[in-house]
């Protein structure tokens, strides 16, 4: 180990806590569903709903969200809560479900 | 003083259970995601309903190769076709918005569509196939029989009800929420009808998504009213460098070049506010404005500069 | 290339099968830390060792057709573009700071893997959403310790 080893270790140790302040900005109350980068559902973390994408089953209740069906091979996604910190993601679908803040509480939205 | 709080108390929780948690339900139809909100007494039975009519509108409405009236009116060659009582009275909804827009939302738009098999994003059509498939996009040559529920297109042209269909389909799911007595938010992918009032006496906040990011870039309130949003960031595709999107002029048989992005009409009637919000962004942000305030009818555009212009909003 | 060394033919070769054996017997074992979606890269010690021994242009040769060929002959081609600019980052970040005074190879490998996993992450975000950035922090400082791991094994490999 060389002296600019550790230079290298102290940026990418930097780098990945520098990543990690964004996900300190608030909680966040609403649940996001993206499918290919469209929206499929955007709705408060309140309102108990079972949505059915293509290949997974989203479903939000009591407060809390899982994934309770999935067609992928490895069942990641199904590991789990939705966190703020841990946002539900099947890479093989390409779905992910995450929670987010909006600045002003919609009951719905338009696109 | 005991009685009094007792009352006040019984009150109290009767304005609650009107702000009890909703019934939702998200399906699948029409091509795309459907979220439907219900609070009320009924509303599992009032979803339930929903979800039935959804099916039959999606039947009755698609056009695309299959089964429904549309389809066989499509491939009727000229001839006179009966169609069914859904896709009937969109279709003369369709055909009166078409008068009313000068044109600029047209049910005929199925042969454009066709040219760009259908926008799957592998098809970009020469200019002759484009113009070609302009000249048979004519609403006034459509004809309608009344008695018999038919309808008759000349040689060439195609129904393409995409413009107008999640609009008539809110309507139909909001009388359903109505013959219910429920309220509620009904979502068919982007296209908002939002039924009664919120909490009792509250209306509903919807927001408007920005074309140009995630985030919401204005928010309408409304009650017993639709706003549905046409924009060029949702559906497009870039071939060979150039940038494709959805929204078709029915004179050119091209995308739309609009200044607008994002046009979301405020309206009662979803259907109209539906063939609307493609109208308008075709019809530019002049044009469009002028049709809006001439027809009274709010709305809320977005130009590609990033200008957001609100139309007839204080009204509400 | 008038003349091809076949003896370093050989040994390239060589390592470029390890790699994929490598990238096999990792690919059907589970995620070691679940639920990250992150394997520790033994692949990457063929790499590093090709880097070490053979010099830049192995490395990459090595790196570049594990990429490729575990995709063709695995089947994996849904994962081949997430492998493949994280390949081309890391390769290139190792490539530029190889032989530079005051850097090992551990330092070469951290950098390796903190560019690989920043690849991964560019590209799904364009295929899935903003929303894996939540993963960059964690894919950050995993890539220290298997960063240190792989360079560790490479190292004490003893020349075939």
């Amino acid at each position: 180990m060389k002296r600019f080893d550790f230079l290298i270790i102290a940026i990418v140790l930097l780098l990945s806590f520098a990543a990690l302040i964004p996900l300190f900005r608030g909680g966040g109350d609403r649940v996001r569903i993206e499918q290919d980068g469209t929206i499929l559902y955007e709705g408060p973390l309140n309102r108990n709903a079972v949505i059915e994408c293509e290949g997974n089953t989203v479903e939000i209740l009591n407060g809390e969200v899982y994934i309770t069906h999935a067609d992928c091979e490895d069942g990641l996604c199904q590991r789990g809560a939705c966190t703020p910190l841990h946002p539900l993601i099947c890479l093989p679908n390409r779905l992910s479900v995450t929670i987010v803040t909006e600045a002003s509480e919609v009951d719905d939205v338009t696109y | 003083m005991k009685r009094l709080a007792f009352v006040l108390i019984l009150l109290l929780l009767l304005g609650c259970s009107q702000a009890a948690t909703p019934e939702s339900v998200t399906l699948f139809a029409m091509d795309t995601s459907v979220v439907l909100t219900c609070y009320g007494e009924d509303a599992a039975a009032c979803l339930d309903a929903c979800s039935q009519r959804l099916y039959e509108l999606d039947y009755s409405l698609d056009y695309h190769e299959g089964s429904g009236p549309l389809n066989a009116l499509n491939e009727a060659f000229g001839q006179w076709c009966v169609l069914d009582a859904d896709s009937f009275s969109a279709l003369s909804l369709a055909l009166e918005y078409a008068r009313l827009t000068d044109g600029a939302f047209d049910p005929t738009i199925g042969s454009i569509l066709s040219a760009w098999d259908d926008f799957s994003g592998e098809t970009v059509p020469d200019e002759d196939a484009r113009l070609q498939a302009a000249a048979l996009c004519d609403y006034t040559a459509v004809e309608l029989d009344f008695d018999t529920m038919s309808a008759r297109l000349k040689e060439g042209q195609r129904i393409a009800l995409g413009g107008i269909g999640k609009g008539y389909a809110a309507d139909c799911l909001a009388e359903i929420y109505r013959s219910y007595g429920c309220t509620g938010t009904i979502n068919l992918g982007g296209n908002v009808y939002a039924v009664g009032r919120k909490n009792g006496s509250s209306a509903w906040k919807i927001g408007i998504k920005s074309p140009f990011d995630s985030s919401l870039i204005r928010s309408v309130e409304i009650f017993d009213c639709s706003v549905v949003t046409s924009g060029s960031y949702e559906r497009n595709f870039t071939y060979d460098g150039v940038f494709y999107h959805h929204i078709f002029d029915p004179e050119t048989g091209s995308p739309a070049k609009s200044d607008l992005v994002s046009v979301s009409i405020v309206c009662e009637s979803s259907a109209l506010a539906d063939a609307l919000s493609t109208a308008v962004f075709v019809m530019g942000f002049e044009k469009g404005s002028a049709f809006l305030y001439e027809n009274n009818i709010s709305a809320v555009l977005i130009q590609a500069d990033g200008t957001v212009t609100e139309v007839l909003i204080e009204a509400f | 290339m008038s003349r091809i060394d076949t003896k370093k033919l050989t040994r390239l070769s060589l390592l470029i099968a390890v790699a994929l054996v490598l990238q096999y017997v990792e690919s059907v074992l589970p995620y070691p830390i679940p639920p990250l979606p992150i394997h520790i890269g033994l692949a990457n010690v063929a790499v590093l060792y090709a880097l070490k021994n053979e010099g830049r242009g192995a490395a990459c040769i090595v790196g570049l057709l594990r990429c490729l060929l575990f995709s063709l002959l695995f089947g994996r081609v849904a994962a081949l573009m997430y492998s493949l600019l994280g390949t081309a980052l890391s390769l290139l970040g190792m490539c530029l700071l190889h032989e530079k005074r005051g850097v090992s190879l551990f330092g070469l490998s951290v950098l390796g893997a903190f560019l690989f996993n920043a690849g991964q992450l560019l590209v799904a975000t364009f295929t899935i959403g903003t929303s894996v950035l939540v993963y960059a922090p964690w894919f950050g400082l995993l890539s220290i310790p298997c960063g240190l791991l792989t360079a560790l094994a490479a190292r004490y490999i003893p020349k075939l």
